[in-house]
């Protein structure tokens, strides 16, 4: 995997959440999970739901991985989901080679570093085919779906199916960013537990109990957790990327109502381009656009209409212009000179 | 049978395999349409409130609406026996109430022994027996002579199930389906629902045609297939199927046009 | 763990665990063989997730552990190693095995062996031993009826259970069908395997197992789990899934009084089918049979690609009788039937027809028709 360039921080690779022994905040979450499996009765599936990279795909993974080493008998009263790193359950879900587990998740593109745009039926039939067969422990099989926003319909149609008759001693676990937009036959067929974006004290708690704290510049934490939207998920990216540390400088400018110059964007495109890391590239503009429908939003709330309309606009020609730039696949640094020309001329007309 | 070439065109028959049906309380599929009679299959005759004075309890619906998947939990529940209207005759009266509770389906059958049914409703008043009639129609609705008799029935309290509502036509596909142990995706379920008659009975001859033209031609059970069967199949004639084989052979996705067909399969 | 081990034990014991590694994974560890040295030699584990393959080799263990290497890759290298010579296979740090065998050194990247999955635990429910040329038969005599249809995963295995006769005794059965035709072959059940619950063995461990069964010697140990099946062929330990659903009550579609009995030399009627069968269309492959006292006659009619027909002396006492068939189901049973008569029971032309070796009662074929 491309790392990061040369910061003086060397913040280790952020784990994937089947490798996650880190929970923070959720504790609501956990406590439901816990009782329904206090209750004998568990939902056979279950929509977790909220903003990306709060730690909905952690807690499913770490729900998955404890009704696999214990199955389903109650848990003791005071007892939360966490499993011994060095269980040999823990060790094969985090290979992904435990047998009675399958997760379909959002396919990386290595050459753009943005997720596949859909998760096709090809996907959603490793699922039916894992059903197919019995557990291998006898006990329960787990389906998890990360995110299932991002299922197309043919593969949505494919799960639905196992979701209304759903066969016995099954766990599915979805995964949403967007509830509100998947197939209200998937919702109703699920028990949602709706996750909300944690506090910045939890944020720097995660960040801490992860060993990023102590091997990160202090200001660029603090940074990240002002900015991260209660998601240590985003925040991780932001101390670990160098388009974290460069949208930082950027923002100085932009927040002060400053318009940012030729020499300073000509920077910026030069060390993101430099980087080699598409990662960064897609992160950037993420930030980028978040600060834009931010102050977009505003704007409106101030009844600046105009400047809401105008910045809004400008957000939405950056997508634009990203979606054509991956599948042309055009180079980051036109992308990116693009990019910043639709920024300036959004900001030049703006009053300051 | 013969194609309009004048050639026959060979048909791979098909084994009959049995299927293992669902019957147990949890395979009941309840929506509003049959909630009423569910409810009072699962609590009568313990609650007193059900009970009533009369030893009979009357479960009428359409066909295929799930008389027999009732009075199958409820025999479960109760173990009660199972008769057909033909075997109420005066010698096996006492035989039939030997367990206390008695579940006599598809009433009013066609050779009626109305006296024995009376002395037999009788005899179940007096040991507090209890007897559960399945039928399509109400007891009204049937051709009883002996006045007695007809008092009986009119007495005894009665449940409908209505008409399938559109959830319990749809869990009700998926359950065939899951029945016979069949991978559908979800769409082919939404394409049927819009398209069939609204019958449970429907339902069931729409999934066994399905499951026997897939088996037959070895096919995936697409939307595309079903499209292609219904419109061939209620064309009203074998070649229909015949087509259907044709296009998958030939992989024709535009074969017939039978997506653009909107009308329901019932209708012809 | 530093073992040295002889090249061609370990080439043929990497061959059995190989094949069950697939070549496209998107999991890492799954590429891999698990390599464990132990007091009992060197024991190879390779896996898809839906089935283990163990295999032990005898290995001269100088130190003990476990590691990880990529099978496919392993296989070649021990592959292109002179024959019978001496290979050494350490692990020099976590990441990394090394295989030395005279001045070759090959150094393959390790993954943790912990991360390695294990299908093996369980405890069985029922145990016993069944000679390896039964175990051979009842695939054998099955597989080619197995549907090869997603949609009917209940019938992409054999189904094995066991009943009793009326004479008292147990016996074993395999059972496999497409819904077009059925296959069955019955045996007398191994000591322990009665009352054992009916089980579908999926297709792809069914022809992993023959594969194994080929060169084998001693009695296969069968061990079932609620929900796996372990067999132990010579060392080689194959533990599968099964499949999750409920194979037919298929007794019912082999009919018991079909009394229109022909009889016909197996090797002919093969022959005499596939000869006719060349003018059939690529899909339907009918081929009518006309029976009558004494003579068959096979033929096709094609619109397209012409006619074609052919006389056989038989057996039959019965009406005269037209029935079709599917040329290729008849072929596939005819190559079951070892005895020079094939025997057939009919009812009538759309009705289930009964194949069987004139010799052998062991196997019964069911067929359906095609209308012609």
């Amino acid at each position: 995997m491309a790392r990061a360039a040369q910061e003086k921080t060397a913040v280790p690779d952020i784990p994937h959440p089947a490798e996650m022994t880190v929970l923070v905040g959720h504790l609501k979450a956990e406590a439901r999970m816990l009782s329904a499996l206090r209750s004998g009765r568990l939902h056979h599936a279950w929509l977790l739901s909220g903003p990306e990279g709060i730690g909905k795909a952690t807690l499913a993974w770490r729900f998955a991985r404890y009704l696999l080493a214990h199955g389903d008998a109650p848990p003791p009263e005071d007892g939360d989901l966490q499993l011994d790193p060095a269980h040999p359950v823990f060790r094969r879900v985090a290979a992904r080679a435990h047998p009675d587990l399958v997760s379909v998740e959002r396919i990386i593109d290595e050459k753009t570093g943005r997720p596949k745009r859909a998760i096709g039926v090809d996907e959603a039939r490793r699922i039916l085919h894992f059903l197919t067969l019995t557990p291998a422990e006898g006990g329960w099989r787990v389906v998890i779906v990360d995110p299932v926003d991002d299922l197309n319909l043919a593969a949505a149609n494919a799960l639905l199916k196992t979701l209304e008759e759903p066969p016995q001693r099954t766990l599915f676990l979805l995964i949403s960013h967007a509830p509100g937009r998947l197939l209200p036959t998937i919702r109703s067929r699920c028990l949602h537990l709706p996750l909300r974006p944690l506090t910045p004290a939890q944020v720097r708690e995660t960040l801490a109990l992860l060993d990023v704290t102590e091997r990160t510049d202090a200001e660029v934490l603090e940074e990240a957790i002002a900015h991260c939207q209660g998601a240590p998920g985003l925040a991780l990216k932001l101390v670990t990327s160098s388009a974290g540390r460069l949208f930082s400088r950027l923002r100085a400018t932009l927040d002060a109502g400053g318009v940012p110059d030729r020499a300073e964007t000509t920077a910026i495109v030069q060390e993101l381009a430099a980087a080699r890391d598409p990662h960064a590239l897609a992160l950037f503009v993420d930030l980028l656009r978040s600060w834009l429908q931010e102050r977009a939003r505003e704007a409106a709330l101030h009844g600046n209409a105009q400047t809401a309309q105008r910045l809004a606009r400008a957000e939405a020609e950056i997508a634009h212009l990203l979606t054509r730039a991956e599948s042309l696949n055009l180079d980051t640094g036109l992308v990116l000179t693009a990019i910043f020309q639709d920024l300036t001329r959004a900001l030049q007309a703006s009053p300051a | 049978m013969t194609a309009m070439n004048g050639t026959p065109r060979p048909e791979q028959l098909i084994f009959d395999l049995p299927i293992a049906e669902g019957m147990s309380a949890e395979d009941f599929l309840v929506t509003d349409s049959n909630r009423a009679a569910f409810e009072i299959i699962m609590r009568w005759p313990e609650d007193d409130v059900l009970a009533g004075s009369s030893p009979l309890l009357n479960l009428h619906g359409p066909e295929g609406s799930g008389k027999t998947h009732l009075a199958e939990i409820w025999r479960a529940r109760t173990g009660a026996l199972r008769a057909q209207p033909d075997d109420v005759c005066t010698d096996n009266l006492p035989a039939l109430l030997s367990t206390g509770r008695l579940v006599i389906e598809d009433m009013p059958g066609a050779h009626l022994d109305e006296t024995a049914l009376f002395h037999l409703i009788n005899m179940a008043r007096e040991n507090h027996a209890r007897i559960m009639l399945t039928a399509r129609t109400p007891p009204a609705a049937w051709p009883i002579t002996l006045p007695d008799l007809a008092t009986r029935l009119a007495a005894a309290q009665s449940v409908a199930i209505a008409p399938p509502d559109d959830a319990l036509l749809r869990a009700l596909l998926v359950k065939l389906f899951t029945d016979r142990q069949l991978r559908v995706p979800e769409e082919v379920i939404s394409y049927l629902l819009v398209r069939m008659e609204r019958s449970a009975a429907a339902a069931q001859r729409l999934v066994t045609l399905i499951d026997r033209e897939a088996l037959k031609h070895k096919a995936k059970i697409t939307r595309p297939f079903v499209a292609r069967l219904l419109k061939a199949h209620f064309a009203g004639s074998r070649e229909a199927d015949h087509a259907a084989e044709a296009a998958e052979e030939k992989h024709d996705p535009a074969f017939p046009s039978a997506e653009a067909d909107e009308q329901s399969p019932s209708s012809s | 763990m530093r073992v040295t081990v002889e090249r061609n034990a370990l080439l043929k014991a990497l061959g059995h665990v190989q094949s069950v590694v697939e070549r496209r994974t998107t999991v890492p560890i799954l590429s891999n063989v698990l390599m464990q040295a132990g007091e009992e030699g060197l024991k190879l584990t390779a896996t898809d997730l839906d089935m283990e393959v163990v295999e032990e080799v005898a290995a001269n263990v100088l130190e003990g552990g476990a590691g990880t290497a990529p099978a496919h890759l392993l296989h070649d290298i021990v592959r292109k190693l002179p024959d019978g010579s001496q290979l050494s296979i350490e692990q020099p740090d976590e990441g990394r095995v090394a295989v030395i065998s005279g001045r070759s050194r090959f150094m393959l990247p390790a993954l943790p062996p912990e991360d390695f999955p294990d299908l093996a635990a369980g405890e069985p429910s029922h145990e016993f031993a069944i000679p390896v040329d039964d175990l051979a038969f009842f695939i054998e005599r099955t597989k080619f009826a197995i549907s090869t249809e997603e949609t009917r995963y209940y019938l992409n295995g054999i189904y094995f259970h066991t009943l009793e006769r009326e004479d008292g005794s147990v016996a074993m059965r395999a059972v496999a069908t497409d819904g077009h035709r059925l296959a069955r072959a019955e045996l007398p059940a191994p000591e322990g395997a009665a009352g054992m619950p009916g089980i579908i063995v999926p297709r792809k461990a069914v022809l992993e197992l023959l594969r194994l069964l080929d060169a084998a010697e001693e009695d296969v140990q069968v061990a079932l789990t609620q929900s796996k099946i372990r067999f132990a062929i010579d060392g080689v330990v194959l533990t599968t899934k099964l499949i999750d659903g409920n194979f037919p009550d298929y007794e019912r579609v082999i009919p018991i009084d079909n009394d229109k009995r022909l009889e016909v030399d197996t090797r002919l009627f093969a022959q005499a089918v596939d000869r006719v069968s060349t003018v059939s269309s690529e899909k339907g492959r009918a081929v009518k049979l006309s029976i009558e006292s004494e003579r068959l006659v096979l033929s096709v009619n094609n619109p397209e690609a012409g006619s074609a027909e052919e006389e056989l002396s038989c057996h039959y006492e019965g009406e005269p009788l037209e029935i079709g068939f599917n040329a290729r189901y008849l072929l596939e049973i005819a190559a079951q039937i070892e005895s020079a008569t094939t025997v057939f029971l009919f009812s009538d032309a759309a009705s289930p027809t009964i194949m069987r070796d004139s010799d052998d009662d062991r196997t019964i074929y069911v067929l359906m028709p095609m209308r012609v």
